[in-house]
């Protein structure tokens, strides 16, 4: 009898039965019935009688339980050695990448954590409703920062800064690229970026003053004392060093190299660079940091600052409001426009979780499904365990910690490939750059806890699954699933779903090869073999012309804007004399020779002549553009006057057969040339020579008087075109490293439940054996499910793959290259041969075992 | 005054303890409550009330012996402490005192007559 609680049904159903025997003698026997059911009945009510446990309460992490567990689960995985090693193998490399992504969280979270008062740093950021696209930007109109310096009690520092330093500055007649802003002087006592020269507090006060780091100095000035040296800056001419600060660390989105005064600014444009009005329209380049004191709140300033914002913006189709973002919500933080530049915000974090979570999702899969293959020897265990009184809760603990180990030994097999695949992820893109992943105290904290983290979420799974089996079933040995094939559907699904995956990969970056093979080998329209585009960095180009002729293996030299055919060139709007209408067009400035030089073909009309002055007023057109001119007859386009957007009228001189002047990723549009040697940027040498390393330390020696101290910077036109099309290489590089990870995880898992099956297969096959069954029937018996599988993956990713980057494609590049079924045979044959391979390498070992190996025991 | 935490069934049951000391057990307090009252009282609420008067420490409890009728079980004879007497007593107090000053006059005067 389970009536009531325990420690008292004693006196409870005594009780019962002695009423019920007075009652039955006072009122007899019917009556004394009815009133013991219904006070039985009564008792159903857990209010009444408070229900007691009957085991003692024991504690969630009760300390011997939790070694016990970690006893069974070592046991248990030692005992089981292949299986072991096969999981924590494929979660080690399912990890490698997910390392990385949390390497790259734990960098984000210690963005500018060394401020001492970043508590109390604010940034003004603004939001902008222009009935589009709403953008926020990082940056504030200038005026902002004016009307919170000295008008609130509680603002204690407002710093500025500025981007608008140009990119190069020159110190003794040499060119140096330097990093840097304008900044106000109180940015080195809001911001932890100590001095190692100079005095923080006046370093940075006067105009033409500037602070630059250890590690700039030593580029600039190399070992000598850079205090007090001039560096030029265009326009504001000279710019003394007061100050030389320590490197700034990676972790702060103000990383820069160079620190110029505000006054160099204000003193340079005079006060209305700040004040003018006009400046609330303009949102580009300029922020704002607040220090704000303890009693001051943050909305009380945004308030303040949007009763502004509605003076100035008035027009309903023009909005701005500011906010005050907090210093520890930059990075990460929201996705901003016109941001500082080393800013990731938590979309961007997300993207790039995507990828690694996925192949993540297929190794923890496969333990999953592992692990549940594997319930049918635990179930004895487990029997034990229930009718001893364990709690679905223990059993669940058991079997979470125990894939928690798995995960803690595979996070630490993982560790390796990260270091591993480190660096080469960094130097994968120059975007990365900044990024500081060496191994901390924080990171290793930051891994441990995704493999517990992992470990328990891998673990729900297999763990309810054991938790939830009744006792007897499973002291039987009989797992109660198996009848309905669940299970079974189970693994069938983790097998497609990262054949799928692997053959995706496979298929893609089979793609993207192809891709790249098609563009470099186009047929642009011109030579681009011996082109050799020489950088003219601020020459005299008739100087370099004259030098360079010279030499005896330069047969002809050319000048131009930009390279031809790879990359991007500008685009403009011209107009026509007769039509209002403007027309959309893209330009490249060249000389006389450059349409010899690239084999260009003319249609119609001349090229240009010696006689700059004449050539000035022509342009040279593409066939494109001269439809657009006289859709009827080509010929009538040309003497067509244009104006430049310049309003400088030029006619039409010549019509070029089509070529590809952009990329490939852009259509051929309208398209003309036309003659400025202002616009320079390029010398085109077109070499004969073959010793390649002859000629270039000539014309090396040859720059040497004509270089004003720059190097020399050459490449082959044919390079710079292969290196447009270089992300497909990183792409490719990326996708097949994840492929691979895909492909081995797949076969890993295809393994063990191969292996598995086998096994449970073994007596039954040796039955067959004997009976007289062949060894290839049996083969074909053992692997027939799983080759099924594969077929499966094969006729779901092919044509989903293939119309994904069909879409893909049509986006990134007009010209691309048609997927063809050379692409599609050869992932078929990989992904599949591999999968093969793995189920042949058991079925074929079981069916060829001698039978009386396996059935000697009965 | 403190609010004494005893309700009216409780504190009926309570006085039953004491009534039927040193024999008192849930059968027959509920028993002796059903002839007092003339309504049927369920053991089971005589049962939780003894509880949670046990719980608050105005009753102590012991095993007792076990009877035919009981199927062999084991009574739990209940005894009132010193705690429970003394809440007893205030509670009758308040109420003694309440009633003393009610005025001879009220009663009558709606047509009844306690005397």
């Amino acid at each position: 009898m389970r009536i009531c609680a325990p420690h008292v049904r004693e006196t409870v159903i005594g009780d019962l039965h002695e009423r019920y025997a007075l009652r039955a003698t006072r009122v007899g026997v019917e009556k004394a019935n009815y009133f013991y059911i219904k006070e039985v009945l009564g008792l159903v009510r857990p209010s009444i009688i408070a229900r007691k446990n009957s085991s003692p309460q024991s504690a969630f992490f009760n300390f011997d339980m939790l070694a016990n567990y970690f006893k069974t689960a070592t046991r248990n995985l030692s005992k089981n050695t292949f299986f072991t090693t096969l999981n924590v193998f494929g979660l080690a490399l399912g990890m490698s990448l997910n390392l990385l992504f949390v390497a790259m969280i734990v960098f984000m979270y210690r963005f500018d954590n060394f401020h001492p008062n970043k508590e109390h740093i604010y940034r003004v950021i603004t939001h902008v409703r222009d009935r589009h696209e709403n953008p926020s930007f990082a940056s504030v109109p200038i005026g902002a920062a004016q009307l919170l310096n000295g008008n609130f009690a509680g603002v204690e520092k407002v710093v500025r800064i500025h981007q608008s330093l140009p990119r190069n500055v020159r110190y003794a007649e040499t060119k140096i690229p330097l990093n840097g802003y304008f900044v106000d002087a109180e940015y080195l006592s809001m911001f932890n970026f100590p001095l190692l020269q100079g005095n923080a507090a006046t370093s940075l006060a006067n105009p033409n003053t500037m602070v630059i780091t250890e590690a700039a100095a030593a580029r600039i000035f190399g070992k000598k004392d850079p205090m007090g040296k001039l560096i030029s800056i265009e326009p504001y001419g000279d710019v003394m060093i007061t100050g030389v600060a320590k490197n700034m660390p990676k972790n702060s989105h103000l990383k820069a190299e160079a620190l110029v005064s505000f006054a160099t600014l204000t003193s340079h444009h005079g006060s209305s660079f700040t004040d003018d009005e006009k400046n609330w329209n303009n949102f580009y380049n300029s922020y704002t940091y607040l220090q704000l004191s303890d009693n001051l709140s943050p909305s009380v300033l945004e308030a303040f600052l949007n009763g502004i914002a509605k003076e100035k913006y008035t027009k309903p189709e023009f909005q701005a409001s500011f906010e005050l973002q907090r210093f520890d919500k930059i990075v990460p933080g929201p996705e901003l426009d016109n941001d500082m530049g080393n800013e990731w915000s938590y979309q961007e974090m997300l993207l790039m979780g995507v990828l690694p979570m996925i192949i993540l999702f297929a190794a923890c899969s496969n333990y999953v499904s592992l692990a549940i293959s594997q319930s049918l020897k635990r179930m004895k265990e487990i029997g034990v365990r229930k009718v001893m009184g364990a709690r679905k809760r223990q059993i669940f603990i058991q079997f979470v910690m125990e894939s928690t180990i798995i995960m803690l030994a595979a996070v630490t097999l993982s560790y390796f490939f990260f270091e591993m695949i480190r660096r080469e992820t960094l130097s994968l893109t120059a975007e990365l750059d900044w990024v500081d992943l060496n191994p901390t105290l924080g990171l290793f904290a930051g891994f441990l806890a995704f493999a517990i983290l992992v470990g328990f979420v891998s673990g729900i799974v297999p763990a309810l699954h054991f938790a939830k089996t009744a006792p007897v079933l499973a002291l039987k040995g009989k797992e109660q699933q198996t009848k309905t094939g669940g299970l079974f559907s189970l693994r069938k699904l983790v097998i497609t779903l990262q054949f799928i995956l692997s053959l995706g990969f496979t298929f893609a970056v089979l793609v993207m090869g192809q891709q790249y093979q098609y563009s470099i080998n186009y047929d642009f329209g011109f030579k681009q073999e011996k082109i050799l585009n020489v950088d003219l960095q601020q020459t005299d180009p008739q100087l370099v012309k004259n030098e360079f002729g010279k030499l005896s293996f330069v047969a002809l030299i050319s000048m131009s804007s930009h390279p031809l055919g790879a990359g991007k060139v500008p685009g403009l709007h011209v107009k026509r004399v007769a039509s209002p209408d403007s027309i959309d067009a893209s330009t490249m400035a060249i000389d006389e020779n450059f349409i010899t030089n690239m084999g260009l073909h003319l249609v119609l009309g001349r090229s240009f002549t010696n006689n700059a002055g004449e050539n000035s007023r022509l342009i040279i057109i593409n066939e494109v553009f001269a439809k657009k001119l006289s859709p009827d007859d080509a010929s009538g386009a040309i003497g067509q006057v244009v104006i430049l957007p310049d309003k400088r009228e030029v006619s039409v001189a010549g019509i070029l057969k089509d070529f590809h002047y952009a990329s490939l990723q852009s259509p051929i549009g309208n398209f003309f040339f036309e003659y400025a040697p202002e616009k320079f940027n390029y010398a085109n040498f077109h070499l004969q020579s073959t010793n390649e390393t002859h000629a270039f330390s000539e014309m090396e020696a040859a720059w040497k008087s004509v270089g004003k101290g720059e190097k020399f910077k050459a490449e082959f036109l044919a390079d710079q075109i292969r290196n447009a099309y270089s992300f497909y290489n990183q792409i490719m590089k990326m996708w097949g490293f994840m492929g691979l990870l895909a492909i081995t995880i797949a076969c890993l898992g295809l393994l063990g439940t191969v292996v598995f099956t086998v096994k449970n297969r073994v007596k039954e096959v040796s039955i067959r054996k004997v009976m007289g069954a062949s060894s290839g029937s049996l083969v074909y018996l053992l692997s027939r499910d799983f080759i099924v599988l594969l077929v499966i993956a094969g006729v779901i990713t092919i044509p989903g793959v293939y119309l994904l980057m069909e879409l893909m494609l049509s986006e990134a590049q007009y010209y691309n290259a048609p997927i063809g079924a050379f692409e599609i045979v050869i992932s078929l044959a990989v992904v599949l041969a591999l999968g093969l391979a793995t189920i042949f390498s058991q079925t074929l070992k079981a069916a060829n075992t001698n039978p009386v190996d396996n059935l000697r025991m009965e | 005054m403190r609010r004494s935490d005893l309700g009216e069934f409780e504190e009926v049951v309570l006085l039953a303890v004491a009534a039927l000391a040193p024999l008192a057990y849930a059968a027959v307090i509920a028993d002796e409550l059903e002839k007092e009252t003339k309504h049927s009282v369920s053991t089971g609420a005589v049962h939780a009330a003894l509880q949670r008067l046990e719980d608050k420490g105005y009753l102590s409890s012991a095993f007792g012996e076990a009877t035919p009728e009981r199927g062999g079980r084991r009574k739990r004879l209940f005894e009132i402490t010193a705690f429970g007497v003394r809440t007893l007593t205030e509670t009758r107090t308040i109420r003694n005192n309440l009633w003393d000053r009610i005025l001879p006059g009220v009663f009558s005067k709606i047509g009844l007559d306690l005397s």
